[in-house]
């Protein structure tokens, strides 16, 4: 009996299963992204070589940019009428011109909201028309402008 | 006298080997226990940053773990994912069905425990180094998620 009993003392201790358990942590960090890229190349331009072409809209061309915010975020519009990119300086008429992106009428004053969203974009190639109206009579010139815009996360 | 004496000694002395045959012996057994230690060398946590767009969508190493194991029989690793307030840990802020960590290749969730490593023979490893892969998908917003990698060692 006694052997016995030592047997399945000996069959249990090496039969039951060893554990042993530990841990490692980890800790992730996710910033605030804005990855912002506007895509146009060459300048926006346009010709006004008659008539009818004062006092309306002319579609100049499009704003094209990649844009990639992990919450809400607006791109703002400006227009700068200095010297960058070897323009001539204040030689865009901001009072009696209007220039619109994306339907919203952009000056030299303040920046404005062009486009925005309350969650998360991940946007490729986004393609926003950009509107000039000059109105008659405007004498011969090439003035040039440029216009910065702002993706930030809100 | 003396000569009696000292024939009674030498008779006992070689008379003595007659006495103790048969030989005899003494039983010795012996009991080899399981024998496992398992220590997890990690001091520090794994981290990582997210902090450009190209790091989402994407596998990223955020390092290795690290242990050390011994086991005189067949042995397995499970792993399980731990998202509670152990450690000074944040409780319930890992996105377990949306992103997706693995070590040594094997997906890790909180669900269940996965075998991560395993053998039927004894093994004898210094600083096994297994490779920890995360997975966050687009978009994830700015924050500070933590979780535990509860590793457990057992014979089999």
């Amino acid at each position: 009996m006694k052997k016995l009993f030592i047997c399945v003392a000996a069959f249990l201790l090496l039969a039951a299963p060893v554990m042993a358990q530990e841990e490692v942590d980890v800790e992730i960090t996710i910033q605030t992204i804005v990855e912002f890229t506007a895509n146009n190349l060459a300048a926006l331009t346009f010709t006004y070589d008659q008539y009818s072409d004062f006092g309306v809209a002319q579609d100049i061309g499009d704003v094209d940019y990649d844009l990639s915010v992990n919450q809400a975020w607006q791109v703002v519009g400006i227009i700068l009428d200095g010297t960058q990119n070897g323009q001539t300086a204040a030689d865009w008429d901001g009072v009696g011109w209007t220039l619109s992106v994306n339907a919203v009428t952009l000056d030299e004053v303040a920046a404005d909201v062009i486009d925005s969203g309350v969650a998360a974009v991940d946007r490729f190639g986004s393609v926003w028309e950009v509107l000039l109206t000059i109105p008659w009579p405007e004498s011969n010139s090439t003035p040039d402008c440029t216009i910065e815009m702002t993706a930030s996360a809100v | 006298m003396r000569k009696l004496l000292f024939s009674l000694l030498v008779f006992l002395l070689s008379a003595a080997p007659a006495v103790a045959s048969p030989s005899e012996g003494t039983a010795l057994g012996i009991i080899l226990g399981p024998v496992q230690l398992f220590i997890v060398n990690n001091v520090g946590p794994l981290s990582f940053t997210f902090d450009q767009y190209s790091d989402f969508g994407v596998v990223q190493d955020i390092g290795d773990v690290n242990y050390d194991l011994i086991s005189n029989v067949g042995w397995v690793v499970r792993a399980q994912i731990s998202d509670g307030s152990a450690g000074g840990q944040t409780a319930d802020d890992w996105d377990d069905t949306n992103w997706s960590l693995s070590v040594n290749g094997a997906v890790v969730d909180e669900s269940v425990v996965t075998a991560i490593d395993g053998d039927p023979n004894p093994v004898n490893r210094d600083d096994a180094l297994w490779q920890v892969l995360l997975t966050v998908p687009w978009p994830q917003s700015a924050s500070n998620p933590d979780c535990q990698i509860v590793l457990t060692a057992e014979t089999i």
